[in-house]
C-alpha cells in the first residue's frame, strides 16, 4: 500500500517547504562553481515544484509569500546563470514504475526523489544506483563541500548512502525517525506511567491497556508498526545468517530461535486480542492510523518524527488536536523513540536521510547547475523562504513545520526567527534533540559492497506480519516461523549473488565486528547475554567456513 | 417446439438476404447481367445475348476494380487499429518473452539468461500460492458475480415492467471505482464498520473477522461484485430483445416457466454468456487494484493474485522475473479462454 510517509513528502513539495528558497549568489564562487559567470545554455525539468520549480507567476507571488521569497532569490541565482531553464516535468516522480521507466527511456525530470527508484527500500535503492537509474555525484558533492556543510546528525546518515566508494544522491532532507506519538493529557489524567527513553514494549502494552477506555483504543497500529515490537529484539537481524558456501550468501533461520520468538508475537496478539487494547485491521494503512489519533479514536500510534510538526491547518494536525482542546501542544501530545528490546536491545530509532536523484542524462553543465541550485534552495533559499513564512503568519509552527525542525545544513536555524522549541515545545525539541545523538547502528551498507544481482523479496515475512497480526485463533507460531524459513530458503536458492566469497566474508567479518564493538558500547547487557553466544554459535562459524 | 419455427424462420430471412449481399459485388453484378436486369455496366442492358455475355465480361474487371478498392478501403479503415493493436498490445507481449530471457537491466547492457527467470519463478512457493489464489478469486468471482446474475436477471424479467426498469437503473449506477473501493475499506473494517455492526448487532452473531481471515478474505473481495452486477444488466438488455412471440408460442404449446428459460431464454443469452466469461476470466485472472488497496495481499498472502506477486517483483526491480511471471499467466489464461472457446457452444440455435 502507498505509505503516508511518501505522502507527506508529496505535500512537502506540495507547499513548497523546500522547493521554495533562493540562492546564496554569494556562496557560488566561494563554493568553487565551476562555471560560474559563463553562460551555458541549460534546461532543468523537475516535477510540481520537487525539489525546486519554475519563477513563480505574479499572481502565485501575490498570492503567496513563500513563492514570492523563492522567486527573489530564484531572480538571482538566475542572473549569475542566465542560460539556464527551469521547466515543470508532467511525469508524478513519486510513482516508482512511472519514474524508472522515464528515466531508462531517457525521459524523466532533472531531478526526482532518490529513494522512489528502489520502492524506499534502502538494498533496492542502492543495486538500481548501480543499475545507473541516477547520476553519480561524487564529483560534484565534492566540489561544493556538501559533506562538510552537513549538521552532525545528519552526515553519519547521509555517508550510508555511499555505494562503491561513489555517491549517487545529493541530501534531501533529515529526521530523527520513528516512535510513538502519544496523548500526553490522557496519561496525566488516568494517571499512568509517561514513556521514558528506556521503555519497553511491555510498557506499551501496559500502556495502551491503561489508555482503552469505551470506544478509545490505547494506541493504532497497523502491519509495519505491529512489527516494531519483534524488531525491537533483533528477530530479523539474529534470523539472517552468513552462509558463503550458498550462491546467495545468506540464509534464513528463525525457527531454532523459536522460543525466543513466540512469546514477542503472542505478546503483540495479545495486545490485540485479549487486552483489545489495539485499533488494527488488514486495510488500514499509515493515514487511518494518523486520523485515528487525530479524532481521539486511539491514544498511540506509531511513526515518524514529522507527523508531530504537520503545520496547523493541514489534515491530521496534531496542533489541531490541542487547539481543539485549549490546550498547548505540548500538554497533549509527547512523543517518545522506539521502545528498547525485552533483551536489553538499544537504539531502535534511527535516523534518516532521504535522497534527491539526479537524471543519469543530465551532461556536466546540467548536473553542476542543478547541483547548485538545489543547494542554494536548501540553503539560502530555506532561510529566505522561513522568514517570509514568519513575517506572513507570525506563527513558528509555520516556520519549523516537517522537517524542517532539524534542518540538513548547519547554520541554518540561527538566521531564522523564532525556533523550534517555542513551535513545539521545549520537552519535545528535548527527545527530538536527544534521538539525534542516538548512535547509528553498523548498516550491512557501510560493509557490503551493493549487490548488482537480483534479490530474493522478504514478501513472506511482511506476509507473517500481516498473518500473525490479523488473523484470529491459534496459530501454530512455530510452523509458521518454519515456513518462514522454508519459503526464504527455498527462494535464495535461485539465486546468485554478485558479490565474490571473499568478499562477502571480509565484508561479514567487519559488519558484525562493527556490531560486537557497538552493542558493546550501548547496550552491554544486550551484547553479552545475546548478541555474543549468537554471534560465536552462528555467525563465526560460517564465516571461517 | 414447432410453433417456434415461424418466428425463427421469419428472423433468418432478412439475415439470410444480407448475407447474399455480402458476398461480393463480383458475383452479385455478374448474376445480375445475365438476368438482364439492372446492376449492369451501362450499354448491357438492351443488348442482344452474345452482348450480354460480352457486358458480362467487360462487367467483371470492373466490379473486380470495385472489389479491391473496397478491399483498400477496408484495409485503411483498420489500418489505425491495426497499428495501435500491434504497438501496444503486440509488440509489448512480444517484448515481455524476450525480456523474460535476459537479466533485464535498467541502464547496463542487457545479457541473455535463457530460463533463469522461470526458473526463479517455478521454484518460488509465492507464485504457486498466488495461482491459487487467483484460481479461488476468479472461481468465486465467476460463481457469485457472473452466474448468478444469469439466474437473477431471468427471475427479473419476469417482474412487472416498472420494477425492471428501476432495477436497471439502481445496477447502472454510475459509481466511481476508487470511491467505492475506499468505501469498502471502512465498511469491512472489522472494528468498527458498518459490516461489523450489522453481524453484531442486527443479526447478533459473533464479531466477524471479514478481510483480516484468511479463510474468508476472498470472498469479502468478491461480495461488493454482487451487490453492483454489470453482467445483470447485459442479459436482462439481452432477454428484452427476445421477441414475444417466442414465449407467447411456448405458452400455447403449454410450456412451463422452466421449459421457456431452458429452451427460449438460456440460448439466446448464450452468445453473451460466452462473451462476458471471456471477460470475466480475463478480468479475475488480472485482478489487483481492489486487493491491493483493500489487503495489500494479506493476512499472509491469502489474498495476494498472480498480478500483485508480479508488481511486488517489480518494485523490488526483478523486471526480468516479473515478465516471466506475466508470461506464466498469459500462458495460462489463453489456454483457458481456448478451452471455453473450444466447448462453449454459442450460437443460440446450434
Amino acid at each position: 500500500m502507498m505509505t503516508s510517509r511518501r505522502s507527506v513528502l508529496k505535500a512537502m513539495a506540495a507547499s513548497g517547504v523546500l522547493a521554495l528558497g533562493g540562492s546564496a549568489l554569494a556562496s557560488c564562487s566561494s563554493d568553487g562553481e565551476r562555471g560560474s559567470g559563463e553562460t551555458v545554455d541549460v534546461t532543468l525539468t523537475t516535477y510540481d515544484g520537487w525539489p525546486f520549480g519554475p519563477m513563480p507567476t505574479a499572481k502565485e507571488q501575490k498570492d503567496d509569500p513563500t513563492a514570492k521569497a523563492y522567486a527573489g532569490v530564484l531572480r538571482e541565482w538566475m542572473r549569475e546563470h542566465p542560460g539556464v531553464k527551469i521547466k515543470n516535468a508532467t511525469l508524478n516522480v513519486w510513482d516508482q514504475q512511472a519514474l524508472t521507466t522515464a528515466i531508462t527511456g531517457g525521459t524523466a525530470p532533472s531531478l526526482y526523489p532518490g529513494d522512489v527508484i528502489g520502492g524506499w527500500n534502502r538494498a533496492n535503492v542502492r543495486s538500481a544506483m548501480l543499475q545507473g537509474l541516477v547520476a553519480d555525484m561524487t564529483e560534484y558533492l565534492e566540489q561544493y563541500k556538501v559533506h562538510d556543510k552537513l549538521e552532525d546528525y545528519a552526515k553519519p546518515i547521509w555517508e550510508k548512502w555511499e555505494v562503491n566508494g561513489r555517491f549517487y544522491a545529493s541530501p534531501w532532507i533529515y529526521n530523527v525517525g520513528t516512535g510513538l506519538h502519544y496523548r500526553r493529557d490522557l496519561v496525566q489524567e488516568l494517571g499512568l506511567k509517561e514513556p521514558t527513553p528506556d521503555w519497553t514494549w511491555d510498557d506499551v502494552r501496559e500502556l495502551a491497556k491503561g489508555l482503552t477506555e469505551g470506544k478509545r483504543k490505547g494506541i493504532v497500529l497497523q502491519g509495519w508498526g505491529l512489527n516494531m515490537g519483534l524488531n525491537a529484539d533483533g528477530m530479523d537481524f539474529h534470523s539472517t545468517i552468513p552462509a558463503p558456501e550458498t550462491g546467495w550468501n545468506w540464509r534464513w533461520d528463525y525457527s531454532s530461535r523459536a522460543d525466543q520468538w513466540i512469546p514477542l508475537i503472542e505478546r503483540m496478539r495479545a495486545m490485540i486480542f485479549e487486552d483489545q487494547s489495539v485499533l488494527a485491521d488488514i486495510s488500514m494503512g499509515d493515514g487511518d492510523t494518523l486520523a485515528a489519533f487525530f479524532r481521539g479514536d486511539a491514544a498511540i500510534h506509531n511513526n515518524t518524527v514529522i507527523y508531530f510538526t504537520i503545520p496547523p491547518g493541514s489534515d491530521n494536525a496534531p496542533a489541531d488536536l490541542a487547539a481543539r482542546l485549549d490546550k498547548p501542544i505540548e500538554e497533549v501530545v509527547g512523543w517518545m523513540t522506539q521502545p528498547n528490546g525485552t533483551n536489553g536491545r538499544t537504539a531502535n530509532t534511527q535516523g534518516q536521510v532521504d535522497l534527491v536523484g539526479f537524471s543519469p542524462d543530465l551532461d556536466d553543465d546540467a548536473l553542476d547547475a542543478a547541483m547548485s541550485l538545489l543547494l542554494h534552495v536548501q540553503q539560502r533559499g530555506w532561510v529566505e523562504q522561513r522568514k517570509a513564512v514568519y513575517e506572513a503568519t507570525n506563527d513558528p509552527k509555520h516556520v519549523y513545520d516537517w522537517a524542517n525542525i532539524m534542518p540538513l545544513f548547519k547554520g541554518l536555524l540561527d538566521q531564522v526567527p523564532s525556533s523550534p522549541e517555542e513551535a513545539w515545545g521545549t520537552k519535545f525539541m528535548n527527545e527530538v534533540r536527544r534521538a539525534a545523538q542516538i548512535p547509528i547502528a553498523p548498516n550491512e551498507a557501510f560493509y557490503f559492497p551493493a549487490e548488482p544481482n537480483p534479490a530474493p523479496s522478504s514478501t513472506i515475512r511482511d506476509d507473517m506480519t500481516s498473518r500473525w497480526t490479523n488473523e484470529r485463533g491459534n496459530l501454530d507460531l512455530r510452523a509458521d516461523l518454519k515456513k518462514l524459513d522454508d519459503t526464504r530458503n527455498q527462494q535464495a536458492q535461485n539465486f546468485t549473488s554478485g558479490i565474490s566469497d571473499e568478499d562477502f566474508i571480509e565484508a561479514a567479518s567487519g559488519y558484525y565486528e562493527a556490531h560486537a564493538a557497538y552493542w558493546q558500547e550501548n547496550a552491554p547487557d544486550y551484547y553479552q547475554n545475546v548478541y555474543q553466544p549468537w554471534y560465536e554459535q552462528n555467525v563465526l562459524p560460517a564465516l571461517s567456513g | 417446439m414447432s410453433s417456434h419455427q415461424p418466428p425463427v424462420g421469419a428472423q433468418q430471412s432478412p439475415g439470410a438476404d444480407q448475407a447474399s449481399e455480402n458476398r461480393g459485388g463480383r458475383d452479385a453484378s455478374a448474376g445480375q447481367a445475365l438476368a438482364g436486369t439492372s446492376g449492369g455496366p451501362p450499354g448491357t442492358l438492351d443488348g442482344p445475348p452474345l452482348d450480354v455475355a460480352e457486358g458480362a465480361s467487360t462487367a467483371q474487371p470492373t466490379s473486380h476494380k470495385l472489389s479491391r478498392r473496397r478491399r483498400l478501403e477496408g484495409g485503411l479503415f483498420v489500418l489505425p487499429a491495426f497499428l495501435f493493436q500491434l504497438s501496444w498490445g503486440w509488440y509489448p507481449l512480444l517484448m515481455a518473452f524476450v525480456i523474460s530471457f535476459t537479466n533485464a537491466q535498467f541502464r547496463r547492457p542487457v545479457e541473455f539468461t535463457g530460463l533463469e527467470s522461470y526458473g526463479r519463478m517455478w521454484n518460488d512457493p509465492l507464485v504457486a500460492q498466488a495461482f491459487k489464489v487467483t484460481a479461488i478469486y476468479a472461481a468465486l468471482n465467476i460463481g457469485l458475480t457472473f452466474m448468478i446474475p444469469i439466474i437473477v436477471a431471468i427471475l427479473l424479467m419476469e417482474m412487472p415492467k416498472k420494477h425492471i426498469r428501476w432495477m436497471m437503473l439502481l445496477w447502472f449506477l454510475p459509481l466511481s471505482g476508487i470511491a467505492s473501493t475506499l468505501l469498502f475499506r471502512y465498511l469491512f473494517n472489522a472494528q468498527y464498520g458498518l459490516f461489523q455492526w450489522v453481524a453484531t448487532e442486527v443479526l447478533h452473531l459473533p464479531p466477524q473477522p471479514f478481510l483480516n481471515s484468511s479463510e474468508q478474505v476472498l470472498f469479502w473481495l468478491v461480495f461488493p461484485g454482487i451487490l453492483f452486477f454489470g453482467p445483470g444488466l447485459i442479459y436482462m438488455a439481452t432477454l428484452q430483445g427476445i421477441p414475444q412471440s417466442y414465449y407467447e408460442a411456448a405458452e400455447i404449446e403449454g410450456a412451463s416457466f422452466w421449459r421457456k428459460v431452458w429452451t427460449i431464454s438460456l440460448p439466446r443469452l448464450r452468445p453473451v454468456i460466452s462473451m462476458l466469461l471471456i471477460f470475466a476470466v480475463i478480468g479475475s485472472s488480472q485482478a489487483f487494484e481492489f486487493p491491493l488497496i483493500m489487503t495489500g495481499g494479506g493476512p499472509g498472502g491469502a489474498s495476494r493474485t498472480v498480478v500483485m506477486y508480479l508488481y511486488d517483483l517489480l518494485r523490488n526491480l526483478r523486471y526480468a522475473d516479473a515478465t516471466a511471471l506475466g508470461v506464466f499467466l498469459f500462458v495460462t489464461t489463453m489456454a483457458l479462454v481456448v478451452i471455453q472457446r473450444r466447448f462453449f457452444r454459442e450460437d443460440p440455435d446450434a
